[in-house]
């Protein structure tokens, strides 16, 4: 018998929606106020660790809407992360430029090669198109590194900490609660961009693209633009990761981190945008996790070199596991224990 | 036998790696940040035990002076992100006053870049020497590693300008990382400067599992020697695609820690190494005190491998008798700034450095083979000094 059948005593669907709207608000406050008080008790290493996240966060954003959402297979996110921070790098160290000109110029950098490495979406799909955005990954190290070598900046391009009106941003916290705004700005914006028709055009054309078309999605422009839209956000937060670690090098942007990327979007969830920042946290967190756990046992932590690649394998290890066992990732972990400890009543609501 | 080898990895581990807990006026803290486990792991992990080692003995024989030596190793898997932060961690959390990097030249840039803001000195021990340390050097940065891309394609062209005809044509192998084909290509600049002819540069990209095409363009192009500087592992699967090929020239590689293993079970006689550390078949008394220190520690590392962590132990150990009451970043900078430390005969020389050479003012270099004849290495060519300009 449904709630509105029944009437006096139990409430209705719509105040059922407004208590649960208020109770993510309230979530969602704490969250902040979280975020925003964290560094009064944190040292500067997990200020560092939590700008790290915030870094990884906006790049898994990206990913998460290309291959989560829009369903286009990318291996060239470290590539995308290289030309926004080459980008940055050579326009600091070529023109002196600052940063309102240099972040700006790595989006439209990321965008452009975005669309250039999105028209093969247009003809190939699953493994066939992961190797042409393979490609890409390659194509961009090739050109960063001989620029590297040309410019004689073998160890890598050296930038000074970004000044913004006035104000250096080198400080810990000074970059904890930039980046916290920035990837808060970045979440805002995708969601909003998945509850428009855009976003649903290519939840659309995920599903089905014959469908999609048939309903009238115009599935190139969709594909296109699901490119250019997230690989101008993963040059974005390639241009972040140069200012925050102060240079820029080929070496920094291997295959293992497209890898790990999509490692996060995996272990996130599939699907969900706060997947991909939970995806973030936890793909960054293993290796200190695991490094704290052998020092924590004596007998592990005998012997440094064992803990460390006791940590590297873990990593895989926790990839198979979520594979396997967990396809919807901590997000469907974390839907499970809100149902479990939800109110009957509530997990009746619950789809 | 266990159980001895735990308690004594119990006693090192306390005595070395205890961290700043432990740190005290006397103690000089110094952050280790090394490629410990991924794929550089082999390559890396083992200097940074012999630097371990080094200094648990050092310490364990009331250190230099009365100061001991505190280390906080962190690995950083040869991963840029992971040595950021690891350097910001010294920095900013274990307050120490020198940095050792023993890891790839990705990690560089960010250890230079927190290091330099942070103005602690930067010792390269067991890493490859990069570029800012070589003359003129910026201030706070060191390398006492025994390979260098540059230095030793200098060698190894002046050595195979010894072996090769005049007229040979030489090949050139590299990993497509900048300091690697930095080194090959200016081996092949002299190469055509003394009138040789040049079968190119082949660059392998990372991660490269077969190199049957770049070795067969060198053949194709009628190699009759070839040159490489990468990681050994680069360099020797390079010489194994050209001899799979019936390839039968001489073949010049960088001396990395692993080639006086690889080099006995390979038993190439046309396979040379130029490097600056000796092998330990000499069996010398610098040779046996490290051999005997690994064996007594119980570790199961090869004494080999970990041979420029040990030198780096040394560095350190010269910089702490030259140091005064003063023990700070900056009065340690200033030693380091101006010193020339005994390499007590694992080197050709000593290491010296000045205001503008932080790398060394003269490097000794010495080539290794295979000899069928006696059926173990050989030194192929003796010490022969350059200066470094």
């Amino acid at each position: 018998m449904s709630n509105i059948e029944t009437g006096i005593g139990k409430m209705t669907p719509a105040t059922t929606r407004r208590k649960r709207l208020s109770q993510n608000q309230v979530a969602w406050i704490g969250l902040i106020v979280l975020l925003v008080l964290l560094p009064t008790s944190a040292t500067p290493f997990h200020l560092d660790i939590a700008s790290q996240i915030f870094i990884a966060g906006i790049g898994a954003l990206a990913l998460m809407v290309l291959t989560g959402i829009a369903g286009q297979i990318s291996l060239g996110h470290s590539g995308l992360m290289a030309a926004g921070a080459f980008t940055t790098g050579i326009l600091y160290k070529e023109a002196g430029a600052g940063i309102w000109i240099t972040l700006p110029a790595s989006v439209v950098a990321g965008a452009v090669i975005g669309l250039i490495f999105g028209l093969p979406s247009l003809r190939l799909r699953g493994i066939y198109l992961a190797m042409s955005t393979l490609a890409l990954h390659f194509l961009v190290i090739y050109l960063g590194g001989e620029y590297e070598f040309a410019s004689g900046a073998s160890t890598g391009i050296f930038l000074d900490p970004p000044v913004v009106f006035g104000f250096e941003i080198y400080d810990g916290y000074a970059w904890y609660y930039v980046l916290l705004a920035l990837v808060a700005g970045t979440y805002w914006g995708c969601r909003n961009l998945l509850n428009s028709k855009t976003g649903r055009a290519w939840e659309a054309l995920h599903a089905n693209e014959t469908a999609a078309e048939a309903l009238g999605v115009q599935v190139a422009n969709y594909k296109l633009l699901a490119f250019v839209i997230t690989s101008g956000i993963a040059s974005f937060s390639g241009a972040l990761f140069a200012y925050y670690q102060n240079f820029v090098s080929v070496e920094a942007f291997t295959l293992f981190l497209s890898i790990q990327y999509i490692a996060m979007i995996i272990i996130g969830g599939m699907g969900s945008l706060p997947g991909a920042l939970l995806g973030a946290v936890f793909v960054t967190l293993v290796p200190y996790f695991v490094e704290w756990l052998m020092e924590a046992v004596p007998y592990i932590g005998l012997d440094i070199t064992t803990v460390s690649s006791a940590s590297y394998a873990a990593f895989g290890l926790l990839m198979i596991l979520f594979l396997v066992f967990e396809p919807s990732g901590l997000t469907g972990i974390w839907k499970r224990l809100v149902g479990q400890f939800a109110s009957p009543s509530k997990r009746e609501d619950t789809p | 036998m266990k159980i001895i080898q735990f308690a004594k990895s119990l006693v090192l581990s306390a005595t070395v790696a205890a961290g700043p807990a432990l740190a005290a006026d006397d103690e000089v803290v110094i952050g280790v940040s090394a490629a410990l486990s991924g794929s550089a792991a082999g390559t890396y992990a083992a200097p940074a035990e012999g630097l371990k080692l080094y200094l648990h003995l050092l310490n364990e024989a009331g250190g230099v002076n009365g100061k001991t030596v505190s280390l906080v190793i962190y690995d950083d898997q040869g991963d840029a992100s992971r040595a950021a932060s690891n350097a910001k961690r010294f920095l900013t959390q274990d307050d120490v006053q020198m940095i050792i990097s023993v890891s790839t030249s990705a990690t560089f840039a960010p250890i230079i870049s927190q290091a330099t803001r942070g103005k602690v000195p930067v010792l390269f021990a067991g890493s490859v020497c990069p570029a800012e340390t070589m003359p003129p050097a910026k201030p706070l940065l060191y390398c006492s590693t025994g390979f260098s891309a540059v230095h030793d394609s200098i060698a190894m062209v002046d050595y195979l300008r010894d072996r090769e005809s005049s007229d040979a044509t030489v090949g050139f192998s590299a990993m497509g990382i900048p300091i690697s084909r930095a080194g090959m290509e200016e081996a092949e600049r002299l190469v055509l400067k003394a009138d040789m002819k040049s079968a190119g540069v082949e660059i392998a990209p990372p991660g490269t599992a077969d190199y049957t095409s770049f070795a067969t363009k060198l053949i194709q192009n009628g190699a009759d020697s070839v040159l490489s500087w990468a990681p050994w592992a680069v360099q020797i699967r390079f010489v194994d695609a050209l001899r799979k090929q019936g390839w039968k020239g001489n073949a010049y590689v960088g001396h990395l820690a692993e080639a006086e293993l690889e080099m006995m079970k390979m038993k190439d006689p046309n396979l040379f190494t130029l490097g600056t550390n000796v092998m330990l078949f000499e069996d010398s008394e610098a040779t046996q005190t490290l051999v005997n220190a690994v064996k007594e520690s119980g570790s199961n590392l090869h004494p080999e491998s970990i041979l420029d962590g040990w030198v780096g132990g040394i560095v350190v150990e010269g910089v702490l008798e030259q140091l005064g009451e003063d023990t700070s970043a900056e009065a340690i900078n200033a030693v380091m700034s101006n010193i020339e430390i005994d390499t007590k005969g694992l080197r050709g020389g000593p290491i010296k450095w000045t205001d503008d050479n932080h790398f060394r003012e003269t490097i000794y270099y010495r080539a290794y083979r295979w000899s069928d004849e006696k059926s173990a290495m050989e030194i192929a060519r003796d010490w022969k000094a350059y200066e470094v300009e």
